[in-house]
């Protein structure tokens, strides 16, 4: 998780990633954000996110995300 | 057979209604389906079906021989330990590459054939064959009604199987029925299956509500399509068609009308057919969402034709990006280069296929390849530049959250999209280059000249009360009001009087009959 | 009960629409006199008002009718005819004139006068698409129910007198009889050979419907027709030629056609069209008035009123328009 949040601030600094819970409909996060997210999450946690996986949900907020990274963990 | 004909809104879609309504529930997909083929070979030739069936065929074959390549391996998972099922999962995961491949070369191929034939011969035969002294001869090709929009449909089916968002549809009606509706095919919105298959193809009874507000709909959509578009669309003919003998605020007038002309065109037409499919108590997707207050080009391009920037992101954005050579890059830059650059030059290299696709959607020509790198071009520069905006801002001490900045974002975005407009609307992209010039020749702020542009005072009256119209329903939209569901709280006196106005307000201010040419729809080319 | 209370709401929903589109109707009816032109002139904003100057003409007093579409009203001259023969015509042609156009310029036409032969130019037959004839159709007809269809952009000059039913005075006449004067040559130096084109050949159901209720219509007010398509290097083929002779036979009508035959009028493509082959210019009008009269002279029992005092506008009218046009006579 901690590691998740490193990666969210050094991507968008200034943003209050441990309380937003509407990333994407907010347009805090846009597409090429989350283009850049995945390929960091995807070296750093040794997981492989496919374009199915990019859906609003997914990346709405840090609880999202690290379930989507613990649930593509387990598959793998 | 337009949307906006006699024929298509009185007869074809009383029709459609009627038998929808008549039919039993289990049968009225027939009904869509039927009416969507004849609706096809009406409004084009009756052979090029053809090639509308062969796209639906091979998704629809394609599809389910994805899914038997899943089962398969479901069904041998569990007898394989983990290294086998390793290979043997690779080995499927190429196969159903191959078969996706091979959908997309069936059905890019044909498009990229009838479409982009002549385009690309023409660049070959100035870039290559010119040397050797030989040349690609042009073909006269017919190009397929709405095979821009429903290949792109077919190709979203496909792709979304081959990543197992959805299960195959062994229903080859309701595919065929997906990918030929009649009022998306011509124009779009490029709705996914997933969002309207099974709205399509199971049973609507009658609905009230649905009927008169699609009704409603349809109304709205003709007010923008005929009374403001095809009324603007004379002024921008004249000044376009002879941009030589203008400059100044005319030719600025010329360019701000042909937005207005293409907006309330696009999006009336699309209210048309949204307006049509609800009547059948059918949601379709929305395609416009207020573009015109968008603060950025990225955000403006989030809101206008919305269900193609879609369609690129999820099939030309995320396909490339997230690929394995594009990876690698990725990895290359990462090791390579700063911080900065790491941010940026993937996300710009997976934009620039977004951008050209964009282009070449838009028409087989240098000028649309043109189009798609202006936008391009803007975003990227918005993106490296965005620290130096940054301290620049800081610097001044402008506070971003003011209402003035906003203001000024958007003057900024409307100024941006009315240039690519330009070189949208004008001939070549020599003549969008000297128009955009002679805007700078004798500029003076004298309105008088709007007189002299094809259309009389009246005329521009009605366009400029209609943009009016058109901005407070837009405002009110942005603040969460929608006028259909005001309305229909109304007392029945003052609602009934407030349709009735607006039907008439299209019967007698539409720029349509004596003296006015019948235009057809900007997008339907496409 | 459940059943029941939908059954009465879909009644209730049913019989609104139907009156919501009652009332739409009525306004319709309501608006169309007011947004209607008072007189048939083009300064009271009337749609093509020399095809229209059949109003002003004393009633019943026109006895051959040309209905068609542009390569009408190049090519026959009522004055010529009026000048050789005594017989009183009116050229009804409109650009792009279509048959379901034809159909309603006949009803208005036969609202004031009562023709004997009805000449309809064939040029406007063919077409392509089913639908779009149809909308063609629907157009047609809306407009004539409803006039609000065809003159809504009068509201940029509604007055006063609009709002008044009992201003109407159709009375405006017009002096060449809808045939429009040019002078000017522009060779079709191809000549004859546009023939063996290969041109669209058909003519959709909803067209052949309309001609036989426009056939119909004429009979049962006692006009025979004519089917005539006048030289036409844009839009003649042969096989159009052979479908237009099938449809006459089909129909028992008469046909003319010049594209095949030039019935010894000496027409020449070089001397004889303004426009290099679409429209006819005055020489070549002369040449198929005469051939049209000499035609009417031989099957038709046409009154010579020449001598009758009461058409002695007609004279005068030919003198001012060979005047007008400095054309020897």
């Amino acid at each position: 998780m901690e590691e998740l949040l490193d990666i969210l601030s050094g991507l968008k600094p200034g943003v209050d990633f441990k309380n937003e819970k509407n990333l994407i409909e907010d347009h805090i996060l846009d597409s090429l954000d989350v283009m850049n997210l995945t390929v960091e999450l995807n070296d750093e946690f040794d997981i492989e996110i496919t374009p199915l996986d990019i859906l609003p949900e997914n990346f709405q907020s840090v609880d999202a995300m690290y379930a989507l990274i613990t649930r593509l963990q387990d598959e793998g | 057979m337009a949307y906006t004909s006699y024929v298509y809104l009185t007869l074809f879609l009383g029709i459609t209604f009627l038998l929808y309504t008549i039919f039993p529930k289990k049968y009225k997909w027939v009904v869509l389906l039927s009416m969507s083929y004849l609706y096809y070979i009406a409004a084009s030739r009756l052979w090029l079906i053809i090639f509308i069936l062969m796209t639906t065929m091979s998704v629809y074959f394609g599809a389910i021989w994805l899914e038997k390549i899943n089962d398969l391996f479901q069904s041998v998972k569990k007898v394989l330990d983990r290294e086998q099922k390793k290979v043997f999962k690779e080995k499927l995961i190429w196969q159903k590459k191959m078969v996706v491949g091979l959908m997309l070369f069936v059905n890019l191929g044909t498009l990229a054939v009838l479409k982009y034939y002549n385009f690309f011969a023409d660049v070959l035969n100035i870039t290559l064959f010119h040397h050797i002294h030989k040349s690609l001869p042009f073909l006269k090709l017919f190009l397929p009604l709405g095979i821009s929009f429903y290949t792109l449909q077919a190709i979203s089916y496909v792709i979304d199987v081959y990543r197992g968002k959805y299960k195959a549809d062994h229903c080859l009606a309701r595919v065929a029925l997906y990918l030929s509706f009649f009022p998306t095919i011509v124009e779009g919105p490029i709705a996914r299956y997933d969002q309207v298959a099974h709205q399509l193809y199971e049973g609507h009874s009658f609905h009230y509500e649905n009927l008169t507000h699609g009704a409603q709909l349809i109304v709205w959509g003709m007010f923008k399509k005929i009374v403001i578009a095809d009324r603007a669309n004379m002024l921008v003919n004249h000044v376009f068609d002879d941009y030589i003998q203008f400059s100044g605020l005319s030719v600025v007038i010329a360019i701000v009308f042909y937005t207005i002309q293409l907006y309330t065109e696009f999006s009336g037409c699309m209210d048309i057919v949204r307006g049509s499919a609800q009547i059948f108590s059918i949601h379709l997707p929305e395609n416009f969402k207020q573009p015109f207050f968008s603060k950025s080009i990225n955000e403006f391009w989030t809101r206008w034709h919305m269900t193609l920037g879609a369609w690129l992101r999820d099939y030309v954005f995320y396909s490339v990006s997230l690929s394995n050579p594009f990876k690698k890059f990725n990895h290359y830059v990462r090791e390579h280069c700063g911080e900065y650059f790491t941010k940026l030059l993937p996300a710009t290299t997976a934009l620039l296929f977004v951008w050209l696709c964009n282009g070449l959607w838009h028409g087989a020509s240098i000028k649309y390849v043109m189009y798609g790198m202006y936008y391009y071009i803007i975003m990227v520069i918005g993106m490296f530049m965005e620290p130096i905006f940054l301290r620049i801002t800081k610097f001044l001490h402008i506070k971003k959250e003011t209402k003035y900045f906003q203001l000024f974002q958007i003057v900024r975005t409307v100024i941006i999209v009315n240039i690519g407009m330009l070189i949208f609307r004008a001939d070549t992209l020599t003549a969008a280059w000297q128009m955009f010039i002679s805007c700078f020749h004798n500029f003076s702020l004298d309105f008088s000249v709007i007189g002299n542009l094809g259309l009389d005072i009246y005329d521009i009256y009605v366009i400029i009360i209609g943009v009016i119209i058109v901005f407070v329903v837009g405002l009110l939209r942005e603040r969460g009001i929608h006028i259909r569901e005001s309305v229909a709280k109304w007392n029945i006196v003052f609602r009934w009087a407030f349709y009735l106005a607006g039907v008439f307000s299209v019967i007698i201010f539409g720029a349509y009959g004596y003296g006015y040419d019948l235009v057809s729809f900007i997008y339907a080319q496409f | 009960m459940d059943n029941q209370l939908k059954k009465n709401s879909q009644i209730l929903d049913i019989s609104k629409i139907v009156i919501f589109l009652t009332i739409f109707v009525l306004i319709l009816k309501g608006l169309s006199p007011i947004f209607s032109p008072k007189n048939n002139s083009k300064a009271y904003g009337i749609r093509y008002d020399y095809a229209r100057g059949f109003y002003g003409e004393n009633p019943q007093t026109i006895d051959a009718l040309f209905i068609g579409n542009s390569d009408l009203y190049s090519a026959m001259n009522p004055l010529q005819l009026w000048h050789d023969y005594g017989y009183t015509s009116y050229v009804c042609s409109e650009p792009y004139q279509n048959v379901f156009g034809a159909y309603s310029m006949l009803k208005e036409v036969l609202t004031c006068q009562s023709p004997q032969v009805i000449f309809m130019e064939v040029d406007s037959f063919f077409s392509k698409k089913e639908s779009d004839d149809i909308d063609a159709a629907i157009n047609v007809a809306l407009k004539s129910s409803f006039p609000l269809f065809e003159y809504h952009d009068r509201w940029k000059s509604l007055k006063s007198e609009d709002f008044h039913q009992d201003t109407y005075s159709y009375n405006t006449r017009i002096r060449a009889k809808g045939y429009l004067y040019h002078d000017n040559v522009e060779p079709n130096v191809e000549g004859f050979s546009y023939m063996e084109k290969k041109r669209n050949t058909n003519i959709t159901r909803i067209s052949r419907m309309y001609l036989k209720k426009f056939i119909q219509l004429a009979k049962e007010n006692n006009a025979e027709v004519v089917f005539v398509w006048y030289p036409s290097a844009t839009t003649g083929s042969q096989g159009r030629s052979k479908t237009i002779k099938e449809l006459g036979e089909e129909f028992n009508v008469p046909v003319i056609d010049f594209n095949i035959n030039t019935y010894d009028t000496e027409f020449d493509w070089l001397t004889d069209t303004r426009d290099g082959g679409n429209h006819l210019n005055y020489n070549g009008a002369t040449k198929m008035t005469k051939y049209i009269g000499k035609y009417i002279d031989d099957h038709y029992n046409l009154a010579d009123h020449r001598k009758n005092p009461s058409y002695s506008q007609w004279n005068k009218d030919y003198e001012e328009f060979m005047r007008e046009n400095k054309i020897a006579y």
